[in-house]
């Protein structure tokens, strides 16, 4: 595997090379780097046969710490501002057994739960390039649709308040539609999971639970947040108007969704705007094919 | 609910919080020291660690929680088969009947107040662990799925297999390690990621070797040394190459095993063994570091583990005659025997000419004729690694394995409740406690039984917390360090970072992986395990000629591996004396000049010294301790020994 190489490398050409690494198994999730272009993990990506070097380069618009170490700081601060446990109004009884959980509401939790931890989707994504501040990226949010999913406030009445906070949270033009379906997130996991789909339902759960309580909180979180949709940040007097211009626009528009999603821009949609995946010279372990 | 957004990194925090107070020292080339004070650190944040860090901010303690890696990388994350408890979700169970297997499968040498503890605890840490979210696999009623496993039985063996491993698919480990993590963010731990914990700090007017020497010889000589109270321990930002003090009330050592001394393993390449090594180089004794658990079903050649739970779904182990050879050595449990029992039992098919592959020299693991649905839902997490790491489809073909090291059932000898003990008299060493794979409580034994290690690791992370709670009240007056606290462990970092020896870490570690795979494998002999101290001893001898070449002090990993070569060193010698002083087969330790168990002379715990903190100048030295074989109340009768049969 592209490790044991780099491995190999640090053991006896130069023992400065610096990078992440503990299980060597992909379950872990240190390893994360950029390889030939694409995010991965790298004990688990074979050494092609090529003429051509490989080349590894740290995750993608990252602050690198040193050689192929990047600072993850912001994305473990989002994971946990997302509150990943399990939330009940309840408390248990000294007596209780387990909160009781269907087979098919737990299957329901399968291709999320795996989920590493490995930022190689997060890293992988132009939208969360653009927004690290603000957007959550795939991971974070198809952690948060594992808790929401999961059926195991069922069984309190209070289940909506609960539920409808995490979705309140995630409601967000910049939290939950700055994804746009660019799909390199699913394209590049390294554990075969699906996030942009996650995120998907997550776009329908909102749609369908939505209430009017929600709409003074996001309109909110949307005038805080203008003008950062681009990333970038036009000059002078011109980005002044057009700051303005798309203010009025937009809270023109969203003031009148009432349910928080219009059906133009963010519409969810489990087609990719883009259709076209880019080429991937580096090929992948056998899991890439259990995807849909 | 959800105010807080965004919170400082834990470097800052620390930077800002008022405990830290910045000292800076030139004595040792300049190097920036920050102190701190807090009633509780834990060190490790794997699912001991995270579980005693929850605990004790549960408690209202002030805690920091130290850890090499992030706390998801630790190596809890890779386990898979499950974590046993006597939930009676699919038969009819008790606790007893657990601690009956549990004293059974440790070969009698488990101490049975901490296996009691265990076993009867052990249904209410895993509703706990649900109740935090856990997404354990489903029973048709809705309950919580519960698997066979290695060496797990009814009715105190009579009763055939029992179904007491609670899963979830395959990936339990996993599953609990990022809901311990929620657990842990839930309850607002202060992490300090990235830390590399070098050495303890103790209450010691004297140096560190002067320490060691005095503890040893007044050990051997059966009275109270000094103080001896551990104040906190000593760290390195590997960020920034900062030294941390870390004063506490109460030390939590969860550090894991150090199974990167062998060659072939399952383990991660972090697992060093350091938290062990602190102790030791304290002056600490181990306990029984000779009891290396070989896995039965690691990858050949890869070494990644294939989990116990393949046999528990009706996976079969066969030779190159196809037989399932596991019905000759164990007729009762076949497969599903202890896992130094399958072990043994390949080696020999090996041995005997029955391996397969071109070279005879593995075995094949059959789960083509189970059910492609079942292992899709109860085994994914291994059909993807047999793919990736042996090319194998295991709906169609059989994947090759061979016992590969996994586990180390000895580590820093504690009581029940986790304080460390440091001579035969279980003196209790103030201050300090050790929980999981890096202490021995003993609830292992020999040999451990699979899924009891998770199961370990909650119930006396619970414990380190629950008895530090006992102990030290919250918002206690800081700890006083001495004045010079630290300074020795400072020193041989900066002897490390600037030594330019002739053998780069690598080689030495190599020579080091390869003398333990040679001379103290599944089976060991008198022969081999005196040439085997002998090579130890050259590879001790040998790290004062190791050479670092990175200089700086911004994730200088080559000085990290260095530091974590001297604690594989210092563990890996005293596990190397141990058996070869060990005359008897017992569990894990299987000596073939002595075949049998020796109840009337060995058992005991072995307790093992170096007499110098250093490994370039230590000896090993070896004292005994006795077995605790009453439990801890009535609830539980007194296991007697008996012949171990499978």
């Amino acid at each position: 595997m592209i490790l044991d190489a780099l491995i190999k490398i640090k053991d006896e050409v130069d023992t400065t090379l610096t990078f992440r690494r503990s299980c060597r198994e992909g379950i872990c999730g240190s390893c994360a780097m950029n390889i030939n272009g694409k995010n991965g993990l790298a004990c688990l990506l074979y050494i092609e046969e090529s003429s051509k070097p490989i080349e590894i380069q740290p995750l993608p618009h990252t602050y690198v710490v040193k050689d192929l170490v990047p600072d993850l700081t912001n994305f473990y601060n989002q994971y946990k501002s997302i509150e990943p446990w399990l939330k009940r109004k309840d408390v248990k009884g000294k007596n209780d057994k387990e909160y009781f959980q269907s087979r098919e509401d737990r299957a329901k939790l399968d291709g999320m739960y795996e989920c590493i931890l490995c930022a190689c989707c997060m890293t992988s994504c132009p939208s969360y390039w653009w927004n690290p501040e603000y957007y959550l990226g795939p991971a974070v949010l198809m952690q948060a649709y594992r808790w929401i999913a999961d059926s195991r406030d069922q069984y309190t009445e209070e289940r909506m308040v609960y539920r409808g906070e995490r979705l309140a949270w995630v409601n967000d033009t910049m939290k939950l539609y700055r994804c746009h379906g660019i799909m390199n997130c699913t394209n590049c996991c390294p554990k075969g999971l699906d996030p942009a789909k996650a995120i998907v339902h997550l776009k329908e759960q909102v749609a369908e639970t939505y209430t009017d309580g929600w709409k003074n909180m996001m309109t909110q979180e949307i005038v805080k947040n203008k003008g950062r949709e681009s990333g970038m940040m036009p000059l002078g007097l011109l980005s002044f108007l057009e700051g303005m211009a798309s203010q009025v626009c937009v809270f023109f528009l969203e003031g009148h969704v009432g349910i928080g999603l219009d059906l133009g821009r963010w519409r969810p949609s489990p087609v990719p705007f883009f259709t076209e995946l880019p080429d991937q010279e580096q090929s992948c372990p056998p899991q890439e094919l259990w995807r849909h | 609910m959800l105010s807080r957004l965004t919170r400082p990194a834990a470097n800052a925090a620390a930077r800002l919080a008022k405990s830290v107070r910045k000292v800076s020292t030139t004595q040792i080339g300049g190097y920036e020291v920050f102190d701190h004070s807090y009633d509780a650190v834990v060190i490790g944040a794997g699912g001991a660690g995270l579980r005693a860090a929850a605990g004790l901010v549960g408690h209202g303690l002030k805690t920091a929680c130290i850890t090499k890696v992030f706390p998801t990388r630790s190596h809890t994350v890779a386990a898979q088969g499950g974590i046993n408890g006597a939930l009676a979700n699919m038969t009819e169970d008790d606790w007893r009947w657990h601690a009956y297997d549990t004293v059974k499968g440790a070969d009698w040498l488990g101490d049975q107040d901490a296996i009691q503890h265990m076993c009867r605890l052990a249904p209410e840490v895993i509703l706990e662990l649900e109740s935090f979210g856990l997404p354990f696999s489903r029973t048709p009623e809705g309950k919580i799925y519960q698997r066979a496993f290695g060496g797990q039985s009814l009715k105190f063996g009579k009763g055939g297999q029992a179904y007491r491993c609670a899963a979830a698919a395959d990936r339990t480990g996993h599953a609990i390690l990022h809901t311990l993590y929620g657990m842990a963010l839930k309850f607002d731990c202060l992490f300090f990621v990235e830390y590399f914990a070098m050495d303890l700090i103790m209450s010691s007017h004297c140096s560190a070797s002067e320490g060691v020497k005095r503890r040893v010889v007044a050990a051997s000589r059966r009275t109270s040394g000094d103080d001896g109270k551990c104040l906190g321990c000593v760290a390195m930002c590997m960020e920034d190459g900062s030294i941390h003090r870390f004063g506490a009330h109460s030390t939590i050592i969860a550090t894991g095993g150090f199974g990167r001394a062998y060659q072939s393993c399952t383990s991660a390449h972090t697992c060093t063994g350091d938290g062990s090594a602190m102790a030791s180089r304290a002056g600490l004794p181990m306990q029984d570091l000779e009891f290396v658990q070989f896995h039965p079903t690691g990858i050949f050649p890869a070494g990644c583990l294939l989990t116990e739970g393949c046999r528990g779904e009706g996976g079969i182990l066969r030779n190159s005659e196809g037989e399932p050879f596991m019905a000759r050595y164990a007729p009762t449990a076949k497969d599903l025997a202890s896992r130094d029992v399958v072990s043994r039992a390949m080696t020999l098919e090996i041995r005997e000419g029955r391996g397969v592959g071109p070279n005879k020299d593995h075995i094949f693991l059959h789960l083509d004729h189970l059910p492609p649905e079942t292992l899709a839902e109860r085994l994914p997490g291994i059909s993807e690694t047999a793919k990736i790491f042996a090319g194998v489809d295991v709906t169609k073909e059989p994947a090759p394995v061979l016992p590969t090291v996994h586990y180390n059932m000895g580590g820093i000898p504690t009581n029940w409740k986790t304080q460390v003990v440091k001579d035969a008299e279980d003196t209790i060493v103030p201050g300090l406690f050790a929980a999981g794979e890096a202490g021995c409580a003993s609830v292992h034994g020999a040999n451990r039984l699979g899924a009891n290690s998770l199961l370990d690791l909650v119930v006396f992370g619970r414990q380190a917390a629950d008895t530090t709670a006992e102990l030290v009240k919250p918002n206690s007056p800081p700890v006083v360090l001495p004045k010079n606290a630290g300074e020795a462990s400072i020193a041989r970092m900066d002897k490390m970072r600037h030594c330019s020896g002739p053998i780069p870490t690598a080689v030495l570690r190599r020579e080091l992986q390869v003398t333990m795979q040679k001379y103290a494998p599944v089976y060991r002999n008198a022969d081999d395990l005196a040439k085997g101290k002998e090579a130890v001893v050259e590879v001790m001898k040998k790290f004062k000629d190791v050479g670092v070449s990175d200089r700086t002090m911004i994730w200088n990993t080559d000085l990290i591996e260095t530091l974590e070569l001297e604690n594989l060193i210092n563990q890996a010698a005293q596990e190397m004396y141990a058996a070869e002083a060990r005359k008897e087969s017992r569990g894990a330790h299987a000596h073939e000049n002595f075949p049998d168990r020796d109840d009337e002379n060995w058992m005991k715990h072995t307790l093992s010294w170096l007499d110098k903190p250093h490994v370039e100048d230590a000896k090993v030295v070896l004292k005994y301790r006795r077995v605790i074989d009453q439990p801890l109340d009535k609830e539980m009768h007194h296991v007697p020994p008996a012949k171990r049969v499978y």
